[in-house]
């Protein structure tokens, strides 16, 4: 059996919504539908022996149960103003708006999806006022592999205009993490100076060595840093 | 048009479906291909409508699946599909009701007139 063959039958078989026992018994005839096709015409790319998984499990889906289509689309009959409370599609054709919204493409209060935009959005991609995600963009607060925000970033790649935390922190302000872009840093590995016209002074300070020096200055230019901002880099920094 | 022929091949499906399974034990894409040429190419399934049919089939008890190694090159053994008793007699009353809404429509149609 040719490993395209399974690969094929598993990408239909995760594509239906069926009961294990209907998948599992699918899987098991497309395997021994593509072999025969195979042993009949000697073509080996099961795309050409029955055409795309996303077709051959569409067809399927309609014809195995009618009243479920392939994609789902559901929201709750509850609004608040005017929006759903709940709202949910795995159809990437349609977008799930709701206060809470659960899709591919999903807006909502709290959003979730592979593309999430909403006031906490999480997602592969998401942007809100708080994100959460594989690249996450938010006006306060984003966290993810790749983070950007207007005020706190944290992530691998954290982009912020007043503090960045992750393994490389670029800020404006304030960034902790192994490499480091900013006006006052807290560094492990290193930091990238900056140019005497975009910002007045520099500090930077390895960590953990040179954390009191940190906290100094920390404490004297940014006194007026806003208090949730000062209790996370405390509890991070562990400094008084 | 295309469309109506398609809802009147859709109602068939079972019907013929059954009667191919009934003339021997057959498996699932021998029976693709049974369809199709002896219909000369009128019922050419997609292979993602026959396995639907099948299981409906097997789930009304009319047909059942047994496995059958034929050949010693084939590593997994073919799934065969034959009739059982109830699906013979399933198919009988269906021949019947054909015949019956083929003669009604036969004679509704023969009757038609140029306005």
């Amino acid at each position: 059996m040719l490993k395209s063959f399974r690969k094929y039958a598993n990408q239909v078989v995760g594509m239906l919504n069926s009961d294990t026992e209907t998948k599992r018994r699918i899987r098991e005839d497309i395997l021994e539908l593509l072999q025969d096709r195979y042993e009949d015409t000697g073509i080996t790319d099961p795309v050409e022996l029955l055409g795309s998984p996303h077709n051959f499990a569409e067809t399927l889906g309609e014809e195995i149960n009618k009243a479920a289509s392939f994609y789902r689309t559901k929201q709750s009959s509850t609004t608040f103003l005017g929006l759903p409370l709940l709202s949910y599609s795995n159809n990437p054709a349609v977008t799930s708006k709701g206060w809470i919204a659960v899709g591919i493409k999903s807006i909502g209060f709290i959003s979730i999806g592979s593309f999430a935009t909403g006031i906490f959005s999480f997602g592969a991609f998401s942007i809100g006022l708080f994100s959460f995600g594989g690249v996450s963009l938010a006006l306060l607060a984003a966290f993810g592999g790749v983070a950007v925000a207007y005020d706190t970033a944290l992530g691998g790649v954290a982009v912020a205009y007043h503090l960045a935390f992750g393994g490389f922190a670029i800020a404006k302000d304030i960034a902790i993490g192994g490499l480091t872009s900013a006006r006052l840093m807290a560094y492990l590995q290193a930091y990238l100076p900056q140019s005497e016209s975009m910002i007045k002074s520099q500090w930077a300070f390895r960590i953990p060595n040179e954390l009191d020096s940190f906290s100094e200055i920390f404490k004297r230019y940014f006194s007026d840093f806003g208090s949730v901002k000062k209790t996370i880099i405390q509890s991070i920094l562990r400094i008084k | 048009m295309d469309r109506l022929n398609q809802q009147l091949k859709k109602g068939v499906f079972e019907i013929l479906v059954l009667k191919l399974i009934n003339e021997e034990d057959l498996y699932g894409y021998e029976l693709l291909n049974r369809l199709e040429t002896e219909s000369h190419g009128t019922f050419r399934l997609k292979e993602g409508s026959l396995y639907p049919i099948l299981y409906r089939l097997e789930d009304k008890g009319f047909i059942e699946s047994y496995r059958k190694n034929l050949s010693s090159e084939r590593k997994v053994p073919r799934k065969y599909y034959r009739i059982t008793k109830t699906g013979i007699e399933s198919l009988q009353e269906m021949i019947a009701s054909w015949n019956d809404f083929k003669t009604i429509i036969d004679g509704m149609l023969s009757s038609w007139r140029e306005i």
